[in-house]
């Protein structure tokens, strides 16, 4: 019986199996180069004292923990921490409330729903660069337009400098940010409307029941597999946003508007402190990944459940 | 039979990636027209042990991407290549990633043998292990002998000269002719003067107050208070952020400045949104255009009540990669800058020369907008803090975030700017 165990092997070469799996090599090397070596090279650089002046020599000493512990004892991080979730928790809010409206309305198909629905994918389609630029020109204290009109019809006696007050610059990206994500949660969540069968809500209504019943009992629960989808690419997706920040405040003024994202960009870019911007990059890696478990985890409950 | 033929095709599709992906090193490097022979069949052996080129070709690199700026460097390039017959291939690298090519190059050993950079990384560079070293050559040619003390400093670390400039620029004070006659010479008139001329549609002044623009507008006040990142939160310092603080706090400049560049600046200036600003000379061209009608003329940067004049050096130099063959380009580098040849590519540029000499050109001396800049040049000091001096600036960012957006007095400000500054400023300057 025992000897049977390497013949698996012996056959696998012999049936020619292993051809099949050269057919993966392409796909393999691909992912292996393009996406789990940098991420390796980054986990890696979190470890490691990279400097400018050790980066070019390549002689990068394991120091452990260390670059954790300088980023963790920064104000500036904890500050990006935390501006970090005020900035993912009320996008995702705005986004998916607005988003849902959206399909909800657009699901009705009228006359022109499918024009209107590809204009406001525009906003989502645009460089966020140019979106952040045009923002900042909209809100800018002197020569922004949305002062302009509201002095000008009298609702603010003064010009408000949103993206120059430590009070309201990071609210002024959230804005911008919720009006770039808003097409794109309608468009998830309103694939997820069109994927409920019709004759649900035929009989619910044969059944007698209101549009309320019928929202909270079949589109509510129908669409939660594609709700639960959403956030997690919601929140990857406004976790990670830099080039709106770029654009519109350089994380200032004094570092207020900074989230995890350009707090690691500057550390590793403008201060050549690429172990320590490596380390927050890791840290901002963990929380993702923390999500996304968390995601796998209630997923397969309710496949169970179901 | 047929699995054999679908091995090789797959090993067959492998190998051409790997090949496509080592072919196009060499390729990708140069703006240079397809079929140029600048990389050899066999450059593989030699691209990693030598420079980004060998034998009688030469790598130049820049982040130009102007018309006048990449036709004037080729002329250059091409009357060399006439007159010695040596190749020169030249580069274009947009400045966004140009650091990164650059750093990256030299971990993989393949640094042009000139190129181009922001005349303040000289340290950032040096300390990379980028830029060789240069003083032997620069010395025996002669070719900084006339060149404007600060600016040598600019590129020297420690006792040794690690570039040469391409041209110089500073900052100097506008204002507007029709509005003020006399134009301020101290913190005392400037504030007056601000005061006097603001109206509800107008600021007194305007500067950039944003990222590096910031610091670069705000360390000619802080210097000629008379103190030094060694301290920032010295008396000098404090009064110097406490008196842009003030005139924003009473509506003299905007709210805004803490983020506003140096042509948002410009942009408030030339529609007479300001009426006195700060801004360099490549600031000219684009007023001149944008405001043909406007009257305003320049004057040097008002000084600290018991101060002196003072601006900061801009401008963009020249280096040569850490481990390239400094003789081969050196000639090169002797043919751009023999002196009549130079002095017609400043001009044509539009950019000031920090040699005296060339200064003394009527071009500059009897223009009455270039004579307040190499006159403001020459007090021009340049930002030679170390390695570390981009932590500093971004502690002087947040200080002046802090100071101007109301939240915390100067004092408070650069007391926690100078927390962060003067350890570095120590361990650079070691005491």
């Amino acid at each position: 019986m025992k000897e049977k165990k390497p013949g698996r092997i012996a056959l696998f070469f012999k049936r020619g199996k292993w051809v099949d799996y050269t057919f993966l090599l392409p796909a393999v090397l691909f992912i292996a180069v393009l996406m789990i070596y940098p991420i390796w090279y980054s986990i890696d650089m979190g470890f490691r004292d990279v400097t400018l002046k050790n980066f070019v020599s390549g002689d990068q000493p394991f120091v452990f923990l260390k670059n954790f512990q300088a980023v963790l004892s920064d104000r500036f991080f904890k500050n990006a921490l935390g501006n970090t979730f005020v900035f993912v928790f009320v996008c995702l809010v705005f986004h998916f409330l607005f988003g849902f409206a959206f399909a909800l309305y657009f699901n009705k198909n009228f006359k022109g729903a499918k024009w209107m629905r590809a204009l406001l994918l525009i906003a989502w389609m645009n460089p966020t660069v140019i979106t952040g630029t045009i923002f900042e020109w909209i809100l800018a204290g002197d020569i922004g337009i949305l002062n302009y009109m509201l002095t000008s019809l009298g609702i603010i006696p003064h010009a408000i400098n949103f993206l120059s007050s430590a009070q309201t610059a990071l609210g002024s990206i959230i804005f911008a940010n919720i009006w770039v994500g808003i097409p794109f949660n309608m468009i998830i969540l309103l694939s997820g409307l069109q994927g409920i069968p019709g004759e649900l809500y035929e009989s619910a209504v044969i059944d007698g029941a209101g549009a309320w019943r019928r929202f909270r009992d079949i589109t509510w629960p129908m669409m939660l597999p594609t709700i639960s989808v959403l956030f997690l690419l919601g929140f990857i997706y406004t976790f990670k946003v830099f080039d709106l920040i770029y654009a519109m405040t350089k994380g200032g003024p004094a570092n207020s508007s900074q989230i995890l994202s350009y707090y690691s960009y500057e550390k590793s870019f403008t201060m050549f402190r690429f172990g320590e911007g490596a380390a927050a990059s890791n840290i901002s890696f963990l929380i993702i990944i923390a999500l996304a478990l968390i995601y796998v985890h209630i997923s397969k409950k309710e496949d169970v459940a179901a | 039979m047929k699995k054999l033929l679908a091995v090789f095709l797959t090993m067959g599709m492998l190998l051409s990636t790997a090949a496509c992906s080592t072919g196009s090193t060499p390729a990708e490097s140069g703006s240079a027209p397809a079929g140029s022979d600048a990389a050899p069949a066999s450059s593989e052996e030699q691209s990693s042990a030598a420079p980004a080129s060998s034998g009688d070709t030469l790598a130049l690199w820049h982040y130009w991407n102007s018309d006048l700026q990449q036709g004037l460097l080729q002329d250059m390039v091409d009357g060399y290549e006439q007159e010695s017959g040596v190749k020169i291939e030249v580069s274009y690298i947009p400045y966004g990633e140009y650091m990164q090519k650059i750093l990256v190059s030299a971990a993989g050993n393949v640094l042009p043998e000139l190129f181009l950079y922001d005349a303040n990384s000289t340290a950032t560079l040096v300390e990379a292990g980028v830029l060789a070293d240069i003083t032997s050559q620069i010395e025996s040619s002669g070719i900084m002998k006339n060149t404007l003390p600060y600016v040598v400093e600019q590129h020297t670390v420690g006792d040794k000269l690690y570039g040469f400039p391409c041209y110089a620029n500073c900052v100097a004070f506008f204002y507007r002719t029709d509005l003020i006659e006399t134009p301020p010479t101290n913190w005392t008139e400037l504030y007056e003067t601000a005061k006097a001329v603001a109206t509800d549609d107008m600021y007194g002044f305007a500067m950039a107050g944003e990222g590096e623009d910031g610091v670069f507008q705000f360390l000619p006040f802080l210097w000629s208070a008379g103190a030094d990142l060694d301290n920032v939160a010295a008396p000098g310092g404090v009064e110097a952020l406490d008196l842009l603080s003030k005139m924003i706090d009473e509506g003299l400049m905007s709210k805004d400045t803490v983020t506003n560049s140096q042509e948002d600046a410009r942009v408030l200036f030339e529609t007479g949104r300001a009426a006195m600003m700060l801004n360099g000379p490549w600031n000219v061209p684009p007023l001149q255009e944008n405001a043909p009608d406007m009257k305003w003329d320049i004057t040097m940067i008002p000084k600290a009540d018991n101060g002196e004049y003072t601006s900061i050096l801009g401008g963009e130099s020249f280096g040569i990669g850490n481990g390239s063959d400094v003789e081969s380009i050196w000639k090169f580098v002797e043919y751009v800058l023999e002196p009549s040849r130079y002095g017609q590519f400043l001009k044509d540029i539009g950019q000031l020369p920090a040699d005296t000499e060339l200064a003394k050109d009527p071009y500059y001396q009897d223009d009455p907008i270039n004579k307040i800049f190499i006159d403001q040049l020459v007090v021009a000091r340049p930002r030679a803090y170390g390695p570390q001096y981009n932590e500093m600036s971004k502690a002087i960012q947040v200080a002046m975030g802090l100071a101007m957006g109301g939240q915390e007095t100067a004092q408070q400000a650069m007391d926690e700017a100078a927390a962060t500054i003067t350890p570095m400023y120590n361990a650079f300057f070691g005491s």
